[in-house]
């Protein structure tokens, strides 16, 4: 999906905020996001540093088209989210974005291997030049080798240890190739060396011309930012 | 989708195994009910078809009970004098009448037939009943030492069996008409007549009777265009001091009380119904409850809401579909002790089960499961496909 030749095009806008506000009214009104403006080009690995429940994963969700915004607008890969279907709008998140969520998010029935290839199956769905299941087979064992499972590929995901849950949540989020990863708090439950490596398979997704937003409660990673912002009081704040 | 569904059930069995479990019961219910009701139909109309008589003459005294009379194989010992068959023939309206004498074999026996079955005798002159039956047991008549004996009973002595002394070849088998003729015994008239006069245990059963001069029934068909009413009414202005029973009278009273049964059983089963579609509403909406976060999670990589809707809808019909399978098979089983307990309480005989019967079951029952899952599923389906993402990725956690 990044392989086409606009892909690689510097300057692409992949991402952009517009003054986004959010407020969860359930009960106490909290209001994590008060007037966000971002831009995120293709190449960018933008890195956001802020403690927790400041809005972090909120600010994530709402780029991800996965939660609506107050008001403000969000655009990815140039199409207004508010202005699209439900239906297109999961077209372009299964094609064009990798989550990597903070929380578990696996499906419990299916095994490690099985988890891969069915989103890759999802995806196919979707696009033109669709993967033979041989194609699917094989990047879903290089993704496992990757992230060091590939010995667990028949497990269930409650067979693994956290660390080994996340890892394949990363596999997930990067299986597809998707232009822009979110990626939430990727390196949690993870040892040092898997968290390096984790960030550094990041790396290609914005060397290659798409882009990385990642949220973090810790400086883990920051270095590998090139636009590093600290998320409080509502407001993204840009630090060097 | 499906391998994903069947993964999600397989690999969950605990969960799937209750909601199959309320599926099967309630496919088995119906489908007992269903296949016994069938039977229980087929028997009355097939007795229609093969008694084959419009009208039934017999002694006044048998009036009391005509179902008796059609339905089973009680032997009854009460007769007309013979003359009264020359009375009937020349009514008007009637096409063909025949008598028949019954008798019945005795206790007595030490090497035969020991219980009491009866023994139908006909008159192969003017026989129209049973020739059809002749007729497929490829016969054209009954030579003395013949007979032919209802499905129902059993054959002693390979193909022979001792009646009242007598030795008989069994000429053949009837095949199974629900009724009374299935435990009965038929020979020629000419025969029993020999043997009652002859066989001195039977003449104490039947004291004052002289064979040759007396009938049990005699069956009449009415000439084509005629109104069976009409004979009837016929017959009555004849002043004959007998019992005449309209055939199709006594079908249409079992027929209205089969529809009267069959309506409670559909009120029940409506009723069972809607409690299986509630049981199951409960149980897809808390299994949907505890897969909301995986379906958030379906939708964050791409899954339409329609999948979601789709894979719940999935899920519900294969349970069912599995639950269905189940309660086919048990319902089929349980059905024939059903039966035979019930046959016990009932004037005639039922049918065995045919395959089509079974395939007619089964076929209902995939139907009933269709309607069962979907209908349940419909709701936690299409509240599933419209959850927030976001919220149930977040709340799966806690839940
Ligand atoms: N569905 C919701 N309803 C109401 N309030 C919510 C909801 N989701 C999040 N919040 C609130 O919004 C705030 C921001 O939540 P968010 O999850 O974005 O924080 P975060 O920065 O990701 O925190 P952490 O680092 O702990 O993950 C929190 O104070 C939380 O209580
Ligand atoms: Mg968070």
């Amino acid at each position: 999906m990044t392989a086409g030749p606009d892909a690689i095009k510097a300057n692409h806008l992949l991402c952009e905020l517009k003054n986004v506000v959010k407020t969860y009214k359930n009960g106490e009104i909290v209001r994590p996001l008060d007037g966000v403006s971002l831009r995120c080009e293709a190449g960018d690995f933008i890195f956001i540093k802020g403690p927790s429940g400041i809005g972090k994963s909120t600010l994530l969700y709402l780029v991800g088209g996965l939660l609506q915004a107050d008001s403000g607008e969000i655009l990815v890969d140039a199409t207004n989210l508010k202005s699209i279907s439900d239906y297109d709008l999961t077209i372009l998140r299964a094609t064009k974005i990798g989550f990597i969520f903070q929380e578990t998010s696996l499906f419990q029935a299916l095994t490690v291997g099985e988890n891969l290839t069915f989103t890759l199956k999802i995806i196919n769905q979707y696009t033109k030049n669709k993967l033979s299941k041989a194609d699917i087979n094989e990047k879903v064992a290089a993704y496992l080798e990757k992230l060091g499972i590939a010995d667990r590929q028949d497990f269930l995901p409650h067979q693994l240890s956290v660390g080994q849950r996340r890892r394949l949540m990363v596999a997930r989020a990067l299986i597809t190739e998707p232009r822009l990863v979110l990626a939430d708090e990727p390196t949690n439950d993870l040892d040092d060396f898997w968290a390096n490596k984790v960030i550094e398979l990041l790396q290609p997704v914005s060397v290659r011309g798409g882009a990385v937003m990642m949220v973090a409660h810790n400086m883990l990673g920051a270095e590998r930012g090139n636009r590093r912002y600290t998320l409080n009081h509502g407001a993204l704040t840009p630090q060097h | 989708m499906w391998k994903f569904a069947w993964k999600n059930l397989s690999r969950r069995k605990g969960q799937s195994f209750l909601t199959i479990l309320i599926t099967s019961l309630t496919v088995m219910v119906f489908v007992m009910i269903f296949a016994f009701y069938t039977n229980f139909q087929q028997g009355v109309i097939l007795s229609q078809e093969r008694l084959g008589a419009d009208i039934l003459i017999l002694p006044n005294e048998a009036s009391t009970d005509a179902y008796t009379a059609l339905y089973t194989a009680k032997p009854n010992n009460i007769y007309m004098p013979a003359e009264i068959l020359d009375a009937i023939k020349k009514v008007e309206g009637v096409a063909l009448a025949s008598p028949q004498l019954f008798i019945q074999t005795l206790n007595a026996g030490c090497c035969a037939v020991d219980s009491e079955t009866r023994i139908v005798a006909f008159d192969m002159d003017t026989d129209f009943v049973l020739q059809p039956w002749l007729a497929e047991a490829n016969l054209d008549s009954l030579a003395d030492d013949q007979i032919i004996i209802g499905c129902n009973v059993p054959a002693y002595l390979g193909n022979r069996v001792g009646i009242l002394g007598d030795v008989f070849r069994i000429a053949g088998t009837m095949s199974p008409t629900g009724t009374g003729m299935d435990e009965t015994f038929f020979m020629n008239m000419d025969v029993a007549k020999r043997l009652a006069a002859t066989n001195e245990n039977l003449k104490e059963v039947l004291p004052d009777i002289d064979p040759q001069a007396v009938y049990s029934a005699i069956l009449i068909k009415v000439q084509d265009g005629c109104n069976v009413a009409d004979v009837v009414a016929n017959i009555e202005k004849a002043d004959l001091n007998v019992s005449i029973v309209a055939t199709d009278k006594v079908v249409t009273n079992m027929k209205t009380q089969m529809s009267m049964i069959g309506q409670i059983m559909i009120g029940l089963w409506f009723l069972l119904l809607m409690v299986t579609v509630l049981a199951l509403i409960g149980r897809f909406t808390a299994l949907a409850q505890v897969r909301q976060k995986e379906m958030g999670i379906l939708r964050a990589i791409g899954g339409q809401k329609s999948d979601v809707f789709k894979l719940i809808l999935f899920e519900a019909c294969l349970l069912a579909g599995i639950g269905e399978l189940m309660g086919s098979i048990l319902g089929i089983y349980a059905v024939g002790p059903l039966i035979n307990w019930l046959q016990q309480g009932f004037t005639f005989s039922i049918l065995a089960l045919t395959p089509g019967l079974i395939a007619q079951s089964l076929l209902l029952g995939i139907g009933i499961a269709i309607l069962l899952g979907g209908l349940a599923a419909l709701y936690p389906a299409g509240k599933s496909a419209r959850l927030d993402p976001q919220e149930v990725i977040m709340k799966g956690e806690i839940e």
